[in-house]
């Protein structure tokens, strides 16, 4: 039975599509099968963030409209040959998939992968709406600023009365050092205002960036972002893992000995 | 540096009372300033039937409606 999943965020810029390849890539080294939809239709960018933006030849409207068979449209991950990505379309709007067809074409996928991961564009229009109805579970992804806690809470207000039952959250791009001197809300902090399942935060490290700039997933990097997304996708998979360190917030002695340790 | 902040809130505490009213306010959809408003007058209610620190009084609400499913879709919504 394969998972539906859609990542989302309300607000744009938070990392939704880099979160969605990076969760993806870590299920994928679970030799789980998987495939990355970019549902974002006008904006592609998954492509990008995957390093296969050379590579497209069909996308998702082409496979909705009847162009080309789904298994032409998917594209095979550079690294990872449990991973696969099926494109949006660049040339064309929102309005040119509805809702129905979406979840015809997830059905269309659902006996090809273990694990299927809608990423949604932002906001709260046409193209959310398409995203997540083909879906059974979400990731909700935002930061600890106030505007992205403010839209994640509307998404998870709008995915519990589409009836999505599992919703889960990554808080992303947490300063470890800004949280600490109490310049930054904690992970505690962002829990305590949504309450939903947190599935796992992950650190605002250089090597997102540089990851993303050669296009491959952090994922299976020893960074901490690294190891934040590979416990995400485990965790999204069922199994138990504890937090990581950075997530915690530490007795004064726990910080005092990671401040030694850091020098 | 540190000692300046003593007496004041560090910026994390005042991006999380921010989020928390504008969230509760989301929620009820109405404007921040009848959160507060609403907290005052309930606070005073309260205060006629019980001992009541106006300071550490917490409102914490559970809205639950029925849907066209027959759901119960419940809410909460907390203010401090």
């Amino acid at each position: 039975m394969s998972k539906v999943i859609v990542v989302t965020s309300g607000k744009g810029g938070v990392g939704k599509t880099t979160s969605a390849a990076n969760i993806g890539a870590g299920l994928a080294r679970m030799k789980k099968k998987v495939v990355l939809v970019d549902t974002d239709i006008g904006l592609r960018n998954l492509d990008v963030v995957m390093g296969l933006e050379n590579r497209i030849i069909y996308n998702l409207v082409d496979v909705v409209e009847g162009n080309c068979r789904i298994r032409q449209a998917l594209i095979k991950d550079r690294h990872d040959p449990n991973l696969y990505l099926l494109p949006s379309a660049q040339t064309r709007d929102k309005s040119a998939v509805s809702p129905e067809q979406m979840i015809k074409l997830v059905e269309g996928l659902k006996p090809l992968f273990d694990y299927i991961l809608l990423d949604c564009p932002a906001g709260i229009e046409q193209g959310f709406r398409n995203a997540i109805a083909a879906a059974d579970q979400a990731v909700v992804v935002t930061t600890p600023e106030v505007s992205a806690i403010r839209d994640a809470d509307r998404i998870i207000g709008l995915l519990e009365a589409d009836g999505i039952k599992k919703i889960d959250l990554v808080i992303n791009r947490i300063r470890v050092d800004m949280v600490r001197c109490g310049e930054m809300m904690s992970t505690e902090d962002v829990l305590d205002i949504l309450a939903v399942n947190l599935l796992g935060a992950v650190p605002d490290e250089e090597s997102v960036v540089i990851a993303a700039n050669h296009g491959e997933p952090v994922v299976g990097s020893s960074s901490l972002a690294g190891q934040a997304y590979m416990n995400i996708a485990r965790r999204l998979d069922g199994e138990t893992v504890p937090l990581l360190e950075l997530e915690t917030q530490g007795t004064f002695l726990q910080k005092v000995a990671s401040f030694f340790r850091i020098k | 540096m540190k000692h300046r902040r003593i007496s004041l809130q560090t910026s994390g505490q005042i991006a999380r009372a921010r989020t928390e009213l504008t969230v509760a306010s989301d929620r009820l959809s109405c404007i921040p300033e009848e959160i507060g408003q609403m907290r005052r007058e309930l606070a005073e209610v309260l205060d006629k039937y019980m001992e009541l620190d106006k300071d550490l009084f917490e409102v914490r609400l559970e809205i639950a409606r029925k849907n066209d499913r027959g759901v119960k879709d419940a809410k909460t919504i907390q203010i401090k």
